[in-house]
């Protein structure tokens, strides 16, 4: 009989996850013993469930292909990534996570381009900050092309069938409704993905699969192909993310305003009360760095595999190397587990663009003046299923012709919308004296310096061109509200310590 | 009519931690100390929500949710149970009034709950959020006099609600305490 293969395996693999989560799904929703539990699942879950949630969410393909992919390429520099990352998306969170949601709490809130609308009493904020979220587009495609490269490798199907496969896959996940099923199969893949980092982390450090073993195995085995990107090399010269030490500071800059992403910013909305959000900002910290430490992977694959593989592919590739076929294909699974929890929240956020932030703010006083609020909050929620197709097929045709690098891919939005958020969400959370000029002209100064970084001057280091952005359009921020009439006090009050009238 | 929550006095330990937490850049040795501290009944109004929702999956679904609105500032909290109240003498310190009626804080409720509600059911096809009984309740919160250190530098703790903040961020307290 013949050997059963990687690919045969990575296939029973993938059935069962598609059944275990669809199975927890629905169990969760037909089986909730109250109708409470369905609708917000409250007294049901304990801190950890709750904790591997939101892993889950923090986790996406990036996490386990495209950082790893850097870390392939351009070998111990680009371990600078996992060690700034985490602190500047976290220090950036705790900055301006509290006052965003205790002025979302008071201002009733749905969303981050509303809360910028309310937090400098501006239209104009809150449409182009909703316009520019939908460059998360590209943030969707990045989760499709990471799940269609794993499919490619681990299951040595075409690529595009890939493609199509995981749309089909997260077409159906998005679908299971309930507060249960929501929490169960976020917490399910979140607890995968820690345990998969974990696992990343010790075969790097035993060297598995290298003559020497250890972590200097890996660093030897890695000088015999190129001596540039050994751990001896701090900085890779030349290179356009990892060349200088001024590349790392602007990468850490650029991470500063990360948590403003919609999707994860929204996260604050979502908390009970104070107290929870305490223990959210305490424990997402280890759990990203955690998260983080996948990126050891795309050096080990390195130095196991040699550099022939397409970055990206480095760690199934890793997975297929040193582990028989049956475990192989489970950790492939983790990795797809890590992309369609990412892509769920994503479709929400882009969803809520379109009802809330663009139809139920702005557009449906003037398209429809005489509905009652109740037909218009209908209305809303048709408009967000709608949007989600949209989102689902316009992800599935930006991926079909894949990128070179998946990170870079992903940051073209996420650079973009961070150059737009830098000034107004995080310097207006946190700066009293920012004024709506001041936030307006640096939201425009952030996003066309960024995208003229893209256009116009080509620079190949998204990080980079975002990290400057952000500082120039800070910068905006500070001087034109320098110089621009402060907001009145009484409207300040409101946002930094409202009370009844 | 109002009741009091019975919450225990607040210890030394909640008072370290409630500086820490509101001056979390001073070191030790220059961390500000208590010289006094002030009683405050702060009140908050519990409104019970009903709630009845369809989706595609499952119809006909019931349930009744709390929330706690804050009589002071436009803030509301979702909360699992009422406060374990007594009919506690609030003759030991300060009390705060009210600046919304039953009404308003019964239109925030069900206003926060409809935000959760739509924001957790991707399939949710009809809803009905109402308000029930609405109670009113004072809740025993405290500032924390520091040494040499203006008013607005106080601290103030709510244990209930595991707050701590500076006065000049609780200007509703601030503004009563000077009066």
């Amino acid at each position: 009989m013949d050997e059963v293969t990687i690919g045969t395996w990575a296939w029973f693999w993938l059935v069962f996850f598609i059944v275990g989560t669809l199975g927890i799904g629905f169990y969760a929703m037909t089986k909730t013993k109250t109708d409470e539990d369905f609708a917000v699942a409250r007294k049901s879950y304990g801190p950890y469930i709750l904790i591997l949630a939101l892993a889950s969410t923090i986790a996406s393909g990036s996490t386990f292909m495209g950082i790893p992919g850097l870390a392939y390429d351009k070998g111990f520099p680009a371990l600078w990534y996992p060690a700034i990352y985490p602190i500047g998306i976290y220090i950036g969170l705790i900055l301006s996570v509290r006052l965003i949601k205790r002025a979302g709490d008071n201002f009733r809130s749905n969303s981050l381009p509303e809360f910028l609308g309310q937090r400098f009493d501006s239209d104009f904020l809150r449409v182009g900050f909703a316009l520019l979220s939908l460059l998360l587009i590209y943030y969707v495609t990045a989760q499709v092309v990471a799940a269609a490269t794993a499919f490619e490798v681990m299951l040595g199907v075409d690529y595009r069938l890939g493609v199509i496969v995981t749309v089909i896959v997260i077409g159906i996940y998005i679908t299971i409704g309930g507060s249960h099923a929501d929490i169960l199969t976020d917490a399910f893949q979140g607890g995968l993905m820690l345990l998969i980092a974990i696992l990343i982390t010790v075969l790097f450090f035993l060297g598995t699969g290298t003559e020497g073993g250890g972590a200097a195995g890996i660093n030897e085995a890695i000088a015999a192909q190129d001596a540039s990107i050994t751990w001896d090399n701090y900085f890779s010269p030349g290179d356009p993310i990892f060349g200088s030490l001024w590349l790392v500071i602007l990468m850490f800059i650029a991470h500063l305003p990360f948590a403003m992403n919609p999707h994860i910013g929204n996260k604050a909305f979502a908390l009970k009360d104070s107290a929870q959000l305490r223990k959210f900002l305490i424990l997402a910290i280890p759990i990203g760095s955690i998260l983080g430490f996948a990126v050891l992977g795309g050096l080990h694959a390195r130095a196991v595999i040699g550099p022939e593989l397409r970055p990206d592919a480095a760690i199934p590739a890793l997975f297929v190397e040193l582990f028989p076929p049956a475990l192989a294909g489970f950790l492939g699974i983790a990795i797809l587990s890590a992309i369609i929890s990412t892509a769920d929240g994503l479709f929400v956020s882009i969803a809520v663009i379109f009802s809330n932030d663009l139809y139920r703010k702005t557009f449906s006083k003037k398209i429809h003046p005489n509905k009652s609020q109740k037909e218009i909050e209908k209305t809303a929620l048709n408009i967000s299923r709608v949007a989600t197709v949209i989102t689902v097929f316009a992800a599935m045709w930006l991926a079909w012709n894949p990128p070179d690098f998946l990170a870079v891919l992903l940051w073209i939005g996420v650079g973009g919308i961070m150059s737009g958020a830098a000034g107004p969400l995080v310097i207006g959370s946190i700066w009293r004296r920012s004024t709506k000029a001041g936030a307006i002209s640096s939201f425009l100064v952030g996003v066309i310096s960024y995208a003229a970084m893209w256009l116009v001057i080509g620079w190949q280091n998204p990080f980079g061109a975002a990290g400057v952005c952000v500082l120039l359009a800070s910068a905006v921020m500070v001087v034109v509200s320098l110089f621009t009439k402060p907001m009145p006090e009484e409207k300040l009050n409101e946002i930094f310590s409202p009370v009844r009238k | 009519m109002a009741q009091t929550a019975v919450l225990a006095e607040l210890t030394d330990k909640q008072i370290q931690f409630g500086i820490k937490s509101a001056y979390p850049f001073r070191r030790f040795l220059q961390r500000y100390e208590k010289s006094g501290q002030i009683t405050i009944w702060y009140p908050w109004y519990y409104v019970s929500v009903s709630v009845k929702m369809d989706t595609y999956l499952k119809k006909g679904m019931v349930y009744n949710d709390l929330v706690a609105v804050d009589c002071l500032r436009p803030v509301k909290e979702r909360v699992s149970s009422y406060p374990v109240s007594s009919a506690q003498s609030i003759a030991d310190g300060k009390i705060l009034t009210s600046k919304i009626d039953e009404t308003g804080a019964k239109e925030e409720a069900v206003d926060l709950i409809k935000g959760i509600v739509l924001s957790r059911n991707k399939l949710l096809k009809d809803y009905e959020i109402q308000a029930q009984a609405c109670k009113l309740f004072y809740l025993k919160t405290f500032v924390v006099e520091l040494k040499n250190r203006p008013r607005n530098e106080w601290i103030y703790i709510d244990e209930h609600f595991e707050a701590a903040s500076k006065l000049q961020l609780r200007p509703e307290v601030l503004s009563y305490i000077q009066n």
